[in-house]
C-alpha cells in the first residue's frame, strides 16, 4: 500500500547511535542521517515500509555500497534536503537511474532507501 | 444502384471501369471519391447491408501463433466492414514511421508523410472528425484546461488523437453510394477467384459466389482489393489459377510480415499532488481530443526504439479492466463489446476497491502503451486446408512478437519515467511483467488492437514488397491494393485514418492514370 506519508526516523535512528563517524556533536549526526536516509519525494508516494523494501534490494544488487559509511559518503555531497532533491534532479536528467521493485528512482534517492533499510 | 448478388441470374457477367472488391472503409471511401465521374464503378461487397452469420462465417480461420482473437470476430464482414466496431480512435502516422531507420529490419515506406497531407483532411471529413489539426497547440487554445505534464520537449511529446463517433460507414454511407449513378455496389458477392491472363500481367476478371448457389464474373479496367489486410491476402494466394503460388507473390511476400500493434498495460504513475490531467482522459461521447505520450523520433534514434505511445487512465479503475484478448474472445464479433458494458462489469469492484483505500488513488493512473512491430517474415498469414462454404481456402495466422518489441516497451517507460521523476511530480512503476530486464516472456494479457497492416506491404522492390508506391501490385498493371495491407511499417497510431488517406491517394493515381 503507498501512502503520502513523511515519515519521522529520528526516534527509530537514534537506537542506532553506533556509527563509525564524528561529526562536532552527536546531534547534528544524527540530522544529517535523518536527512540523508529519508527520500521525501518518494516517501510522498511510496510507504516507509515499500522503501526500506527498495533500499534491501538496492543492497543486494550492488552490494558494494551496502555499508553505512559507503553510503552516507556518497549521500553527503547533498547535505540539505535542498542540496538531495537536486541530486535527485540531476540523476533524473542525466539519466543516472536505477529500477527496483519496477519503481523508476534516482540513484540517490535509492541509496537514500538503502541506507535507511541498514539503519532501521 | 444497389444490386443483390442473390437475386440475378446465375453465371451473369458484371462489367465496369473500375471493380473495388470490398465495402469497408477503404473500398467506400474510394467510391465516394468516384462519384459523379463519369466512370462506371462497380463495388463488391462479400455481405449484405447487415449482418449475416452465415457470411461471417467465411472468415473463420486458425491462430497458430502468438494468441489473438478468433478471426472470425477480428473483422466484420457486411456493407461498411469493420467500422462497424471501430473504437473512433483517429490521428496521423509520424514522419519518422515512413523512414528507413536502420535499428528496424524491413523499414521504410517508398513514400513519405508528405505524400499522405493532402488526403488526411479528406479522410478526417470522411471520419466526421472535428478538425485536421492535430496539434497539441491548437487544442490548448480552443481549451486552456488541457493541461499537459511538465515534461522535457526534447524526450516527450503530446501526440493528439481525435475521436470520430464513431462513424458507422454503412449507416452514413449506404445511400449515398446506393443514390450514385455511377456506382453500382453489389452485395453477397464474395469474390473467390481472380483471373489474369497466361503471364499474369493482367487481371482479366474476378469471379464472385454466395450461398445462394450464384457465381457471376465481373470485368472491369482496373481491379482494387480492398477487403482487409487478411481476406487482400488471402485472396491473392488463393487465386491460383495461372500460378500455384498466387498472385503478386513470385517472391513469397503475399501474406507476410503481417503486424498488429501491441497493446498492453505498462506501468503506473503516481502523482505526488493533484493535477489536471483533463488531456490525458477519454470520456467517452464526450472527448473530441485526447493526448498520448510519445517519445521524440531523436530519442527512438538514441536508444534505437520502436515507435510507441502511452496512454493514461485513472488506475482505480484501470485495475479491474481486461485487456482486450481477455474480452473479445467470441467468434460472434456482436458479442464483443468495449466501453458500456465492459465498465457494467467492473463498477462494483472499483467502488469497493476506492472505499477500502486511504491514500491518494485518485492521483495514480495506469499507463498503457501501443506500439509499432517489427516488420517479421515469419509473421504471416497462410493458407489452410480447410475451405470454407464458398470453396476458398481458410486462413492461418501466425502473429510473431520479438523480444525487441518488449525491450523497447521496457525502456519507453524507464524514460517516460525518468521524465516524470526530473519534473517532481510523481513516479513511475514498471508493471511485473517488465521488471525483469532479461525476462523476454509476454503475459497472457499481451493483447493487439484488431489492427492488421502488412501483408501486401509497400516497397519499390518486388523482391521486398508486394504494392510499389501507388499501391498497384507488381507485375500486374491493372491490379491495386487498398487499406492497411499496404503498410509497410505499423507506426503507432491507429490505422484507419492514414488506410483511409492511402486510399484516396491510390484512389488520385488511379483518375490521372485511368487510361495509361
Amino acid at each position: 500500500m503507498k501512502r503520502r506519508s513523511f515519515i519521522k526516523i529520528t526516534g527509530v535512528l537514534s537506537i542506532s547511535i553506533v556509527l563509525p563517524y564524528t561529526f562536532s556533536s552527536c546531534n547534528s549526526s544524527l540530522n544529517l542521517n535523518d536527512t540523508l536516509a529519508t527520500p521525501y519525494e518518494l516517501l510522498e508516494v511510496i510507504s516507509k515500509d515499500e522503501s526500506i523494501e527498495i533500499g534491501n534490494q538496492y543492497c543486494k544488487a550492488i552490494p558494494k555500497e551496502a555499508k553505512i559509511d559507503t553510503l552516507i559518503s556518497l549521500l553527503s555531497k547533498g547535505n540539505t534536503r535542498e542540496s538531495l532533491k537536486k541530486m535527485i534532479t540531476d540523476d533524473f536528467n542525466l539519466g543516472n537511474t536505477i529500477i527496483i521493485n519496477g519503481w523508476v528512482l534516482a540513484q540517490t534517492e535509492a541509496r537514500q532507501c538503502a541506507l535507511l533499510s541498514i539503519l532501521i | 444502384m444497389h444490386i443483390d448478388a442473390r437475386h440475378l441470374e446465375n453465371n451473369s457477367l458484371i462489367e465496369g471501369d473500375i471493380c473495388i472488391v470490398g465495402a469497408g472503409a477503404a473500398g467506400i471511401s474510394i467510391a465516394l471519391d468516384w462519384i459523379n465521374t463519369p466512370y462506371k464503378v462497380i463495388l463488391l461487397e462479400g455481405g449484405g447491408l447487415e449482418y449475416d452469420s452465415k457470411v461471417q462465417q467465411l472468415y473463420q480461420g486458425e491462430n497458430s501463433g502468438q494468441k489473438y482473437f478468433p478471426l472470425m470476430s477480428s473483422r466484420w464482414h457486411s456493407f461498411g466492414g469493420t467500422t462497424a466496431l471501430w473504437g473512433g480512435y483517429c490521428t496521423e502516422y509520424d514522419t519518422i514511421d515512413f523512414k528507413k531507420r536502420d535499428w528496424v529490419q524491413h523499414s521504410g515506406w517508398p513514400i513519405s508523410k508528405i505524400d499522405l497531407i493532402p488526403y488526411y483532411k479528406k479522410a478526417g471529413d470522411n471520419l466526421d472528425l472535428f478538425s485536421d489539426n492535430f496539434s497539441l497547440e491548437h487544442w490548448q487554445r480552443k481549451n486552456n484546461k488541457l493541461k499537459n505534464l511538465p515534461l522535457d520537449k526534447d524526450t516527450i511529446w503530446n501526440k493528439i488523437w481525435q475521436f470520430s463517433p464513431p462513424t458507422r460507414f454503412a449507416e452514413k454511407y449506404k445511400d449515398k453510394i446506393s443514390n450514385a449513378k455511377n456506382i453500382h455496389l453489389y452485395t453477397y458477392a464474395n469474390v473467390t477467384d481472380i483471373i489474369t491472363n497466361d503471364d499474369s500481367s493482367e487481371v482479366i476478371e474476378v469471379t464472385t459466389k454466395n450461398h445462394a448457389n450464384k457465381t457471376h464474373k465481373v470485368k472491369a479496367k482496373h481491379f482494387i482489393l480492398a477487403c482487409s489486410a487478411l481476406q487482400n491476402a488471402r485472396l491473392l494466394l488463393a487465386s491460383t489459377s495461372q500460378n500455384p503460388k498466387g498472385l503478386g507473390n513470385e517472391n513469397d511476400n503475399v501474406g507476410r510480415y503481417f503486424m498488429e500493434h501491441i497493446e498492453i498495460k505498462s506501468s503506473e504513475l503516481w502523482m505526488n499532488s493533484a493535477f489536471s490531467m483533463n488531456l490525458y482522459l477519454l470520456n467517452w461521447g464526450k472527448t473530441k481530443a485526447r493526448a498520448e505520450i510519445a517519445i521524440t523520433a531523436e530519442m527512438q534514434r538514441k536508444y534505437k526504439l520502436l515507435n510507441g505511445t502511452v496512454s493514461i487512465k485513472p488506475l482505480d479503475k484501470a485495475r479491474f479492466e481486461e485487456s482486450n484478448i481477455e474480452h473479445w474472445n467470441d467468434e460472434d464479433p456482436r458479442n464483443n463489446t468495449f466501453t458500456r458494458s465492459a465498465w457494467e462489469k467492473i463498477k462494483h469492484k472499483v467502488s469497493v476497491y476506492k472505499e477500502s483505500r486511504v491514500d491518494h488513488i485518485n492521483q495514480a493512473y495506469q499507463l498503457s502503451i501501443r506500439i509499432e512491430q517489427e516488420p517479421k517474415v515469419s509473421s504471416r498469414i497462410t493458407l489452410d486446408t480447410e475451405r470454407d462454404t464458398l470453396g476458398v481456402p481458410k486462413s492461418d495466422l501466425n502473429w510473431v512478437l520479438s523480444a525487441n518489441e518488449k525491450k523497447s516497451i521496457r525502456k519507453i517507460q524507464e524514460i517516460i519515467g525518468q521524465q516524470i521523476g526530473k519534473s517532481g511530480i510523481g513516479r513511475i512503476k514498471l508493471l511485473d511483467y517488465l521488471q525483469d530486464e532479461t525476462n523476454l516472456s509476454w503475459p497472457d494479457y499481451t493483447s493487439g488492437g484488431l489492427h492488421h497492416m502488412g501483408t501486401t506491404r509497400m516497397h519499390k522492390d518486388p523482391k521486398k514488397g508486394v504494392v510499389d508506391a501507388n499501391c498497384k501490385i507488381h507485375g500486374i498493371h491493372n491490379l491495386f491494393v487498398a487499406g492497411s495491407s499496404c503498410f509497410t511499417t505499423s507506426g503507432a497510431a491507429n490505422p484507419t485514418l492514414t488506410l483511409i488517406a492511402l486510399s484516396l491517394r491510390l484512389s488520385d493515381y488511379l483518375k490521372n492514370n485511368f487510361n495509361s
